[in-house]
């Protein structure tokens, strides 16, 4: 598996004292929320939570990829900001580089951030920058085929679509270099880092060689397979942090514009925003692209209003291992495992939530035991910072999801959209045949502005 | 909403910079995104202390870009290459990282959360204002969600020693339940305690600011005694609990909530057995009545049900409180003539005075009444011969000052003969004794009033007994 990921320290290579950690400040190392897990270096922390989540649902991509073989394809996941995508998709690009030889893929993997300007991105960004990505990290002899068409195609296409341009943007479009590299490069600069005018122009212009640059791509990438000798994976992530304030243009982008990426010869994964699932656009999703879209829920720690909210003890159990593969509660926490059961019944199955809390719990205190108190305060801080996004407007309806475990049909798109987005409704699933349902964080649940609300 | 938690006085803050420092620290070198929230008066300091840690014991070295809209286009910069990768970053107003480039900024740098260790090696530290803090979390929700803890700095600037003892001992008892955790010790009265005095001293505060301060105390720590005694199952604790915390949201609710509040309570009270509960939940309904225009309804009540019920349990001072606080609500809000029915309420009830001081208490609110609706000779006859001999008995510099400057007040307003000449007499005992107790303001006030007095007199007839005259005339009034 290649990709243009960082290449950042594994979390269990960052602390003295080995995992989990004996130290407070181990602990706080490995409880960052901020880093995703290393599929290999990071094995010993991962606790496979499948079964709580309806089954393996990667695994369902990865056997579609395996069935359709040459035939490519286009598939989405989504889930709740720190549901795991980014740790669930570099966990299938590993599986997948580990299949048997005969079935086993090319995966590369373009993380959308760095090279697109992502609250203005449209589908010529990512095209260049999957060029760039094949270029820069596929076979030597892709990258040639890539080189070739660039300085005998594409760049002379390019400089002649330029005619009658802007200055600014023939000032670029002249100065083109004929490396292949360097000139996407340079594309890659002007769509990121130009004023939007001159991005837009750009767009314009390269919306005009769509097909050369789908082509040139197709080649590369059948030069890839035929050395490999089995189909090429192309994993999109991070383009689901699109900026929700162009709501629009984002939808337009997914359900018009990527239609373009169905073109091309590989099957491809492509992180989406949770709320095109959810909205009206959802079905406009599955429908343009006939795909199933992955959604990846949350843990579930307790069950429905109408049972009670009883506690899910499989759930609690495996997300307690989450914490203590980390961090040494016994030595550390006053209560031991306890507290760290605790936590994680108030962060409502949220890893990333319970993390923190654990790393803010430490940081209350000089030295271990860490008390109760300290979980608390932990609690009580990282409930004000949840609070803080949210509207007073929502709050009847929220009610109305603790009470139903659904939203209320007069709750509209937009506001659900945002509950979902800053996790103040979560969403849950446990067996594959059991129905999706939703319940308000417990963080939400506890704080005086939901209680009062009426 | 977001509640600032008032107890968060210096001792607080501290704490907080102290969670901060560790959180920089132990996170080292890795990247965290830390957003802190800073009071105005704090921001400062805050930075100050950022600057003296970066680069000593743990802590990074950190770039502390400018304090203003510079300090967003500085980290714009940053993010786009056009400065080296730094250690760690802190960005002293982070409410214009929010709006810079009408958003794009935010939005980049939410896109940005997987790659910002590429620029960021450290922490990134954003001090933000509470409405800061609120756009940012919808700004950026996804690098938000992996902020490092959710850190407030409130009240280092505040000096809190020595202005009011009792607010300091207030805060500190705060610091110690709410924030502290009473070394994991707390109980529920020891909550319920502090609830009532926050609420006492809110009640009687005539500074908003102080007054809404100490409410929040009380309703914070009412609330947590509810949930705790909730959770123990102790349905007494729960119900005193129930009380304290509307009680401190008193002021906040709607003469209707108000008072089917206190009726509800009433019936829980009697269901639980409560009498004495119970009386307190129609006392409260009887000054929601007063406070809300049906004072005769409410005396009615005090005087038929409350009263009764609190005598009979020895406890006349409820009552004597109750009474006095609905007197003093109705002051504040200029119904001087309902006000002294609620005080002949308690001379009817001839309720056992507590003490001297609460005997000062109720003469001077009758002086202060009478005085308010016009009638002069008994305000100036209550201030002289019990108001002003009461306060000197007690020895109370401050409350002596207050019944001169008030008396000095009433003689000029009646204007009578010689009363112009009483009025600068009593005017300038009030600034003396204003001075004796360190009440500067009152003291220039007082001799602001005096010499406007003066102006008063010497425009009215010749100049009258010079000054060593005037005193030996307070003397003599004083002996009286």
């Amino acid at each position: 598996m290649d990709s243009n990921v960082d290449d950042v320290l594994p979390l269990t290579r960052r602390v003295m004292g080995g995992v989990p950690a004996t130290t407070l400040d181990d602990a706080v190392k490995l409880c960052n929320p901020a880093v995703a897990l290393d599929p290999e270096a990071d094995a010993g922390l991962h606790v496979n939570l499948d079964v709580l989540r309806g089954g393996d649902r990667m695994a369902t991509l990865i056997r579609a990829i395996r069935r359709q073989g040459s035939t490519s394809s286009l598939q989405f996941l989504t889930g709740h900001i720190g549901s795991g995508k980014t740790t669930e998709l570099l966990r299938m690009g590993n599986r997948l580089s580990k299949l048997p030889f005969d079935h086993r893929p090319t995966v590369l993997v373009l993380d959308a951030t760095p090279l697109v300007e992502i609250s203005d991105v449209d589908l010529e960004d990512i095209l260049v920058a999957l060029w760039k990505l094949v270029a820069d990290r596929s076979t030597p002899a892709a990258a040639a085929v890539l080189a070739e068409i660039w300085k005998k195609e594409l760049r002379d296409a390019i400089v002649s679509q330029a005619t009658g341009a802007s200055g600014l943007l023939r000032s670029v479009v002249d100065k083109l270099p004929s490396v292949a590299t360097e000139g996407l490069s340079k594309l890659l600069d002007v769509l990121k880092l130009q004023p939007p005018e001159q991005r837009k122009a750009l767009r314009m212009l390269l919306s005009n060689l769509t097909d050369t640059l789908v082509h040139g791509l197709n080649r590369a990438l059948e030069v890839v397979r035929e050395a490999a000798a089995g189909p090429v994976v192309l994993l999109i992530d991070n383009l689901e942090k699109l900026s929700s304030r162009q709501r629009e243009a984002v939808e337009h982008l997914y359900l018009e514009r990527l239609r373009a990426l169905s073109r091309l010869d590989a099957h491809l994964v492509i992180t989406a925003p949770s709320f095109l699932v959810y909205s009206s656009g959802g079905a406009g999703l599955l429908g343009q692209y006939a795909t199933e879209v992955v959604v990846l829920p949350m843990v579930r720690v307790r069950g429905t209003a109408e049972g009670g909210h009883a506690r899910d003890d499989q759930g609690i159990d495996l997300l307690v291992r989450v914490l203590t593969q980390r961090v040494d509660f016994a030595r550390l926490f006053d209560g031991g495992v306890e507290t760290a059961e605790a936590i994680v019944l108030a962060t409502g199955g949220c890893i990333r939530h319970a993390l923190a809390v654990v790393a803010s719990a430490i940081n209350q205190q000089d030295d271990a035991p860490i008390a109760r108190t300290s979980v608390d305060r932990a609690l009580g801080q990282f409930e004000a910072g949840l609070m803080r996004a949210l509207d007073d407007e929502w709050l009847p309806a929220l009610r109305k999801v603790h009470e139903t475990n659904r939203f209320p049909s007069d709750c509209k798109a937009d506001a659900r959209r945002e509950m979902l987005r800053n996790l103040f409704v979560l969403e849950y699933q446990r067996g594959q045949s059991e129905e999706t349902f939703f319940e308000v964080h417990p963080l939400v649940v506890r704080s005086r502005r939901f209680r009062e609300a009426t | 909403m977001n509640a600032r938690p008032p107890w968060s006085s210096r001792a607080g803050g501290e704490a907080a910079l102290a969670t901060l420092r560790r959180t920089l620290r132990r996170g080292g070198t890795q990247f965290a995104f830390v957003p802190v929230v800073v009071d105005d008066e704090s921001r400062e300091e805050v930075v100050r202390a950022l600057r003296g840690w970066a680069g000593h014991e743990g802590v990074p070295a950190l770039t502390i870009f400018p304090a203003s809209a510079d300090g967003a286009g500085k980290f714009d910069l940053l993010l786009r290459g056009g400065l080296d990768p730094v250690e760690g970053v802190v960005i002293p107003d982070g409410d214009a990282l929010v709006n810079a480039d009408e958003g794009r900024l935010a939005a980049g740098l939410n896109l940005s959360r997987d790659h910002l260790g590429r620029w960021v090696r450290g922490p990134l530290v954003v001090l933000l204002s509470d409405e800061g803090a609120t756009a940012l979390a919808r700004a950026v929700p996804d690098l938000h969600d992996v902020r490092a803890g959710s850190i407030e700095i409130r009240g280092l600037a505040r000096s809190g020693g020595g202005e009011d003892p009792e607010w300091d001992a207030i805060c500190q008892e705060a610091n110690r339940l709410l924030v502290d955790g009473g070394g994991g010790d707390v109980t529920n009265s020891e909550l319920l305690e502090l609830a009532r005095w926050a609420t006492t001293y809110g009640n009687r505060m005539d500074r908003p600011r102080r007054a809404r301060d100490a409410r929040q105390i009380a309703e914070v720590a009412a609330d947590r005694a509810y949930h705790r005694a909730q959770e123990q199952g102790q349905f007494l604790e729960v119900l005193e609990a129930w009380f304290s915390r509307s009680i401190a949201r008193w002021s906040e609710l709607t003469p209707d909530q108000q008072q089917s509040f206190a009726l509800e309570a009433h019936q829980k009270s009697r269901d639980l057995g409560h009498p004495i509960k119970s009386a307190e939940a129609l006392g409260m309904l009887a000054k929601s009545l007063a406070t809300h225009g049906n004072i005769d309804r409410a005396m009615k009540l005090i005087r038929d049900n409350v009263a009764p019920a609190f005598i009979s349990h020895n406890r006349p001072d409820v009552v004597f409180n109750l009474l006095m606080i609905t007197a003093e609500e109705m002051m504040r809000s200029s119904r001087h003539a309902d006000a002294l029915k609620v005080l002949s309420e308690l001379e009817r009830l001839d309720l056992p005075s507590a003490s001297n001081e609460s005997s000062l208490h109720v003469e001077r609110a009758h002086a202060y009444c009478f005085m308010k609706i016009g009638r002069l000779d008994q305000a100036i006859t209550t201030y002289s011969d019990r108001v002003l001999p009461l306060a000197r008995q007690l020895g109370s510099t401050p409350d002596i000052a207050v019944a001169e400057r008030e008396t000095s007040q009433a003689y000029a307003m009646r204007a009578g003969p010689g009363d112009l000449d009483l009025a600068l007499i009593h005017a300038e005992a009030a600034a003396m004794e204003a001075e004796r107790a360190n009440m500067h303001t009152q003291s220039r006030e007082a001799r602001a009033f005096a010499a406007t007095i003066e102006h008063r007199r010497s425009a009215l007839r010749p100049p009258g007994p010079n000054r060593a005259a005037r005193r030996s005339a307070h003397r003599q009034t004083s002996r009286r």
